[in-house]
Order: C-alpha cells, then structure tokens, then sequence
C-alpha cells in the first residue's frame, strides 16, 4: 500500500519513517516517489488507521523542521 | 508559523495547542490548511490569537510566547517547601497493596533516630525558605507520636508559616495522638477503600478491624468536622466492576470530595497485585465510567472527583496545580524531598519505595550529608517533558507531566517509547475524554468540572471561556 503524500512532506518523510517504526514494529516503511510505501501483515484491513497515523506523523514532523528557529528564540532568546 | 501541537478530537474536530497552554477547537483538516495556506478569515484570525501565525519573526506575539513558555520552564524554586517525614516503616496492618514494604510492628531498628530529629534545623536553613508542609507517611506515623511532637515543635519553631498533615489508618487513637490531631495546623489522612466488607478485605483483614476504622472515624469527624479530615482510596482491578459503590460510600460519609486511585505498582503490590503493571485500559474503563456518575451526582449536589479536577484545572491554565505525581519540568528535590525512616533523603515518596525494593537506588543522600547531585542532575535532565522527544508533538504536553520512577516501577528503565507507559496511557484518555467533553460543549460535564475548578475562590466562570 501507498499513502501518497505532497511533495513538501517528502523532506520530512525520513524522521517521519523512523517514528512510524516505533508505533508500528510489524511493518515496513520506505519513500517512494509518490509517497511512503507500507507493507506488513493485515496492512490492508488498517488503510484507515495507518493512512492517519502516516499523516499525522508527517505533519508533526514537518511542523518541528519549520518551527524549529522560532522554537530556538523562544526557549533560549 | 510558531511551534503547535494538534489532535483529532471525536468525530470532526482538531485540537490545536501551543507551547504554553493555549489551546482552540477547529474543524477537521486545519493542519494541512494551516501548511498550505488554504485557511478561512475565522481561521486565520483564531490562529493568530492563539499565536500559531504570526506576521513577522519581531511580532509581538513571538515575545509574549517566548517570555510565558520561558517563565514556565524556569519556575524552579530550589527551596523545599514540602516534606514528607517516615518517623517509622512499622506498621500495625498488612495491606495487600501496601507501597512501601512497610515493617511489621514489633520490628525493631525503623524507627527515626533522635539524632536525625536534631539535624532537621541545619536541613531546613540549607535548603527549606519561610514555608513548610510536613507531611508524616509511614508506616504508620501514629505509632511514635512522640517523635511526631518532637517534629511538630521544631517545624514550629523554625518556620514562620508552617502546616503538616498525618497518613494514618485511624486504628489506634491515644491521648497522645488527640493532643497532635487537636494542633490546628494538623491536617488528617487516612484510606477509605469501601465498605465495612471491602476494608477488611484491602487493608484491616477482620471485619472488627475495619468496624474500629469506622468509629475512629466518625468519632474524629464529630470532634474536627470533615474539613479536617481527607480520605482517598486505593482501588485494586477486583474492585473496579464496584467503583460506583465506593463512591456511593464516600456520600453516605458526608464527604464531597474523592481521589479515585488505581493501586500504585510499587512494593508489596508488585507482587500480590501483579497485574497493575499494566491495568491502565481496564482502569481508564473503570474510571470513565466512575466520572459518568460523578456528573450525574453533580446535577443535584456538589461531589468532586479530585484527578479531573485538578487535570481540568491545567487545561484551564492554572498554575496553581501543583501535583508532583503529572508536572513538568518535575525537577526532583527542588520544592519537594522525602525524609525517611533511617534519615535518608530521597526526590519521592515513591523512589524511596524503589530503592527498598531494591531495583534502583535513588536515595540522594543522608541528613546531615551532602546531596548527590550527579545522581539528581541525571533525573532532571529527563523531567520534562517540553523536551522529550516523545512528547514534543503531543497535543496534551503541555497539560501533562512526566513521572520517571513510575517508568522506572513498572519497566526498569525510563527510556520505552512514551506512548507505551501506563502513564501516558492513563493520560492521553483523560485528556482524550475532558477535550471530547470541551468539543462537544457537553454541559453536564463542563459545568461540574467549572465548578470544581473554581470552587476555591468563590467565583464561577461559564463554560464558554473554554471557547473563543
């Protein structure tokens, strides 16, 4: 399975990926040009639920790389 | 764009955050409108308020974020003003959950030393400021009220404003005892499990124990009054399809207030109550449906359940909640320490449990002794929370704590994925159920909870300053 993603997320596909592997051990993860591919037992009777988690994980993470000047004078001037 | 953290919240509704507590309540599908651009007038003017756009890196909002979430991560006192006091680890019941593997009566050698009462000053002028909360745990404190006294003149003497409060089970109660519950800056805990039949069975093991309870009970609420007195009880997973009558319970007492608690993982519950290591589900289950009637309750007579109260109160922004076990930063002994039974120094309660399990050692160091500060620096350098990386994309982060020795209880270690902790479990489906109740502008939830959360001061704030 594929969850196609814009290509700004495909910065953040990396971090993103290496999150994902914690929260879902069982299966795999890697970038394809379209998107981020999936593969693992029962991926496809969890489209929902893992097509969720994918985006939000990317959206978190693309949210920490262009926040992260501001999170800098925030937290430290 | 400043730093957000977002949620989905039932069944349409995002939650947005930022990094100092603010929050607002959109419709589904605003992050990736936020990302491109693609947000409505309303939107965008939300978003500014809750300073998660801003026009250009000097906007004013930038500084006002910047100088709150700073004052919020900085806020160390580094001066004690609470402490918890073992006069002795003996204790005359076997509570099957008990935390700290406490010794049996007659033991000898658990007992504070004379000695160690004399070195309570130089503590206190190193590390305590003007104020102090002593706190006497045990074992079983009531059965050395001569130290309790002892302890009680000094604090008197040393500090210009002080309060202390007694855990005690209520089974024994002396003159001596009377004349320590009678100071009125003496505040008295004790366990209330349940019932007659579910005392016996938790904490007194005969019925005629669990009776004496009762009547110590009742005749010490008659002589001070329930504002004196404050109970809680300890819920094992047998109990939990019964949580309704334990509340149920606490009614017919008089009292207005419980603090509904799963049994800890620590000590003697390690063992007998095994399953609590990860029972989190199965209690979030119980829980819920224990708040379900509180609300009931509460459309005809105040009653609080006192974890959602002060989790509401943090959502609300206060910052007057201070409950060690769900903060952060929670740097360990800065306003906090423990002082045990053999004048050891430990950052909680609950380390020192570990420690006399012996699964890891952090004891910080004696009275009278330096304190490790090595040992202290490696605990804070992971207490908080706005800098852990699992924690940093929580939309509940900011409202929530952080609590290594549970990690270290129940895992070993402090280093597992969040996500996978019964601490974080418990947490996220508390504020997964407030926010759902806040989305859906469920009356019946928010007005008991406004209510609880404002209580103290006498004012009453309508649920929609929860809204924009």
């Amino acid at each position: 399975m594929i969850v196609p993603i814009d290509q700004s997320l495909l910065e953040v596909a990396g971090s993103a990926i290496a999150r994902l592997k914690v929260v879902y051990p069982e299966l795999r993860f890697e970038t394809e040009y379209e998107g981020i591919a999936i593969s693992g037992e029962n991926v496809e009777e969890r489209v929902n639920e893992i097509t969720k988690s994918v985006m939000n994980v990317l959206y978190q993470e693309k949210i920490f790389r262009d926040t992260l000047d501001i999170r800098k004078r925030i937290y430290l001037g | 764009m400043s730093p957000f953290r977002f949620r989905d919240i039932g069944e349409d509704k995002t939650l947005v955050v930022n990094e100092v507590r603010e929050f607002g309540m959109f419709e589904r599908g605003i992050v990736p409108r936020i990302l491109n651009g693609n947000l409505s007038v309303g939107e965008e003017r939300k978003l500014r308020d809750l300073k998660v756009l801003l026009s250009c890196i000097d906007d004013w909002r930038l500084t006002a974020l910047a100088s709150k979430a700073r004052s919020n991560t900085r806020k160390r006192s580094g001066r004690i003003s609470y402490m918890l006091i073992i006069p002795t680890l003996r204790c005359d019941l076997n509570c099957s959950y008990c935390q700290v593997s406490r010794a049996s009566e007659n033991a000898v050698g658990y007992d504070l030393k004379p000695e160690h009462i004399g070195l309570l000053d130089a503590f206190w002028n190193e590390h305590a400021g003007g104020k102090m909360k002593i706190e006497f745990q045990g074992g079983e404190p009531s059965l050395r009220p001569d130290l309790l006294s002892e302890i009680i003149k000094k604090a008197e003497d040393h500090f210009d404003q002080v309060e202390f409060a007694i855990c005690t089970n209520l089974m024994n109660i002396t003159p001596e005892l009377e004349e320590i519950f009678a100071n009125p800056r003496m505040h008295i805990s004790t366990s209330i499990d349940g019932p007659t039949n579910m005392m016996a069975v938790n904490r007194t093991g005969t019925t005629a124990g669990a009776e004496k309870f009762f009547e110590n009970l009742t005749y010490l609420i008659k002589k001070h009054g329930s504002e004196k007195i404050s109970a809680l009880p300890t819920i094992p997973e047998r109990a939990y399809e019964n949580i309704e009558e334990i509340i149920d319970f606490y009614r017919k007492l008089g009292l207005s207030s419980i603090f509904l608690r799963p049994v800890n993982y620590m000590g003697f519950a390690r063992k007998r109550h095994s399953s609590s290591i990860d029972s989190t589900d199965r209690w979030n289950e119980a829980y819920f449906r224990a708040l379900n009637k509180i609300m009931e309750i509460n459309k005809s007579e105040f009653f609080e359940e006192f974890y959602a109260s002060m989790i509401f109160q943090k959502i609300l922004g206060s910052t007057g909640t201070n409950y060690v076990d769900c903060r952060s930063p929670n740097m360990y002994f800065d306003d906090y320490c423990v002082v045990d039974y053999d004048g050891s120094i430990y950052p909680t309660d609950e380390a020192r449990m570990l420690s006399r399990t012996k699964q890891v050692d952090l004891k910080l160091g004696e009275l009278g002794g330096p304190i490790d500060e090595e040992k202290l620096s490696a605990l804070n350098l992971n207490s908080m929370n706005e800098v852990h990386p699992d924690c940093i994309h929580c939309a509940y982060g900011p409202f929530c704590g952080v609590d290594l020795v549970d990690d270290l209880s129940r895992y070993g270690r402090i280093d597992i994925p969040k996500n996978e902790t019964a601490f974080c479990k418990r947490h996220i489906g508390l504020f997964d159920l407030i926010f759902e109740k806040i989305a859906a502008r469920d009356r019946d939830w928010l007005d008991p909870l406004m209510t609880w959360a404002f209580r103290k001061n006498g004012a009453h704030a309508p649920f929609e300053i929860l809204y924009d």
